[in-house]
């Protein structure tokens, strides 16, 4: 592996984690709002958190892109107070990848939330127990592997992305060459032996996350 | 706390819930109703658990007016709405509703880090209240029924409540491990003094715990009274229509090991010695009572008491009848069929001689 290619490995990883760390926290609150709501809005956020499954990434790429412009409210917002452009950092990386991944972590917690048992709650209220305090007693503990599968599935999904980084990241080395676009890089150049180690390296990592996360929904389903 | 007023008027979606109740700490009140007359709706919105129904947003097929207050302020009406996690009061759910991810012990101390108040309640003294001491460091997914329904009791008494909710508590038991817990939540109302709504459509629980209920139906409280005056007329198509009556204990006889008790100065004999506890309540089914016009003499039966008539049901086939007898202050029911009471030709108001099988008399029920 070549300096480059351990650079994109440590990006990558710091993209993932945070991302992560992002949707823990605007995530949760979401999941838990959608699980309980009877608000009439729901059926209009619930396909938008879900769109980025079925979007083709590069949409969404050239959405975000438009709106990092400078000529645009945000992007100029940015650059009167950062001094840079928005688009092709990381930080744009990071705002793309918490849209992208934004299902894979609010779905599976909302699922956990969902199951439950509303009483359970109402319980708690009446022993004495603040909304917040609820959450935190009851809805966090109760569903723990929901969380645990949450931050998998958004960690992996933000290491296996692609469209949305080529387009609104490009192929900037130890800024957003993560390690999907090296991978890309090295066979547009013909270097297949590095490809390889890319390629099998992440083959494997999605393999090792999603056994792990079957196995944790199946001993779930057992318990 | 001495009482909890509600006035609830709630019109949604065609069902219009109107009802007037006040909860006295004086005796446990009944909330008698088949399911669906919207037994539970009252007690969410005693609870405050139905934040979203009590803002006023009336529309034509939508309105609510809901005033709860009790002696000492007001949880929700026109302007108010206090939070159900700050008002003092317990509610006691069909399914124990225990948090799995907790202990036993767990689930006591979550009520005790929140409790509403500075009452000297003590852990020790309540799970010795509910005989659950030997639970504490199990899991509650090892628990019975039973147990688990009598921790989630012990749980809402640690919270520091002063008025207890009980949303039919023993309706997912069998009769057995029913008949174990009763006795528990009727010492509680004797130790505790707060206002207390029992909510069941089980009549056999209504009438061992409480002396006043009220029926709902359709969202409507049809009747309000003395439970042993109601419950005749609801149990009437009932296999096992019983009366529950309170007696003192008077003496034991050795020679034929029977209990003597004080029944509105009448005598009742029950088998076995009974502890010395003043007052105790039997269990008098109605097929185990029978009918005649004069004391009889040569009869193996022991217990015979005199009494007069006050009400007659007839059954929906109409093939046997539920007779009500005052006894005193208090009432028997006695099930005959038509053809006896025709036979007999007895009529409110007459003067008969109820006879109790011995044997069937006492179910355990007794402190």
């Amino acid at each position: 592996m070549g300096a480059d290619d351990i650079n994109a490995f440590w990006l990558t990883i710091k993209l993932a984690s945070t991302t992560s760390l992002i949707l823990i926290v605007l995530g949760t609150p979401l999941a838990w709002w959608l699980a309980r709501t009877k608000h009439y809005s729901r059926i209009l956020i619930e396909p938008i958190v879900a769109l980025p499954i079925v979007l083709p990434p590069t949409v969404l790429g050239f959405y975000l892109l438009i709106l990092f412009s400078p000529n645009n409210p945000i992007g100029e917002y940015w650059i009167s107070i950062t001094g840079t452009p928005l688009a092709f950092t990381f930080s744009a990386l990071v705002i793309g990848s918490v849209i992208y991944s934004l299902p894979f972590y609010v779905q599976p917690l909302q699922v956990a939330f969902e199951g439950i048992e509303p009483d359970l709650l109402d319980a708690a209220t009446t022993l004495g127990a603040s909304p917040l305090d609820r959450f935190f007693s009851i809805a966090v503990p109760l569903s723990k592997r929901g969380f645990v599968v949450a931050i998998c599935l958004a960690f992996a999904h933000t290491v296996g992305e692609f469209g949305i980084v080529l387009m609104i990241g490009g192929n900037i080395p130890g800024e957003t060459q993560v390690l999907s676009i090296a991978l890309f890089d090295h066979v547009e150049s013909l270097q297949f032996e590095s490809a390889h180690n890319i390629a099998g390296a992440l083959l494997v990592f999605s393999f090792l996350v999603l056994t792990f996360v079957y196995s944790l929904n199946r001993r779930w389903r057992m318990s | 706390m001495k009482y909890i007023k509600a006035a609830l008027d709630l019109k949604n979606a065609g069902f219009h819930l109107n009802v007037d109740i006040t909860i006295s700490s004086d005796e446990i009140t009944g909330l008698y109703g088949p399911s669906g007359s919207g037994k539970s709706t009252i007690l969410r919105l005693i609870a405050g658990l139905e934040s979203n129904l009590t803002r006023n947003n009336s529309t034509s097929d939508h309105q609510a007016m809901i005033e709860v207050s009790t002696d000492q302020e007001i949880w929700s009406n026109e302007n108010q709405f206090k939070p159900a996690h700050l008002r003092k009061i317990g509610y006691v759910f069909q399914h124990p509703q225990l948090f799995p991810h907790l202990s036993v012990l767990g689930n006591l101390q979550y009520a005790i880090q929140r409790k509403k108040n500075s009452t000297d309640i003590e852990l020790e003294q309540v799970t010795q209240w509910l005989g659950i001491q030997n639970l504490l460091l199990k899991s509650p997914t090892d628990l019975s029924g039973g147990e688990k329904q009598r921790v989630s009791i012990a749980r809402v008494l640690l919270s520091g409540a002063e008025a207890l909710l009980m949303d039919e508590p023993l309706a997912a038991l069998d009769h057995q491990a029913k008949h174990r817990i009763l006795p528990y939540i009727d010492r509680l109302h004797n130790r505790l003094h707060f206002p207390f709504l029992y909510v069941s459509h089980a009549m056999d629980e209504i009438s061992y715990l409480t002396d006043y209920m009220h029926i709902l139906e359709k969202g409507s409280l049809t009747q309000s009274g003395s439970t042993l005056e109601l419950s005749p007329s609801l149990t009437v198509n009932e296999n096992d229509s019983c009366a529950i009556v309170k007696c003192s204990v008077e003496s034991f006889d050795e020679n034929y090991k029977l209990t003597k008790l004080d029944f509105e100065n009448q005598t009742i004999y029950v088998a076995g010695k009974r502890t010395d506890k003043s007052n105790i309540k039997l269990n008098v089914p109605a097929r185990d009572v029978s009918i005649t016009l004069e004391r009889q003499t040569a009869s193996s039966i022991l217990n015979i008491l005199q009494g007069s008539i006050t009400n007659m049901h007839s059954s929906e086939d109409g093939s046997s009848i539920l007779v009500q007898i005052q006894v005193g202050n208090q009432y028997l029911l006695s099930r005959i069929t038509r053809r006896s009471m025709e036979n007999l030709a007895i009529k409110i108001g007459q003067s008969i001689y109820a006879q109790i099988k011995s044997v069937s008399l006492v179910s355990e029920y007794a402190d």
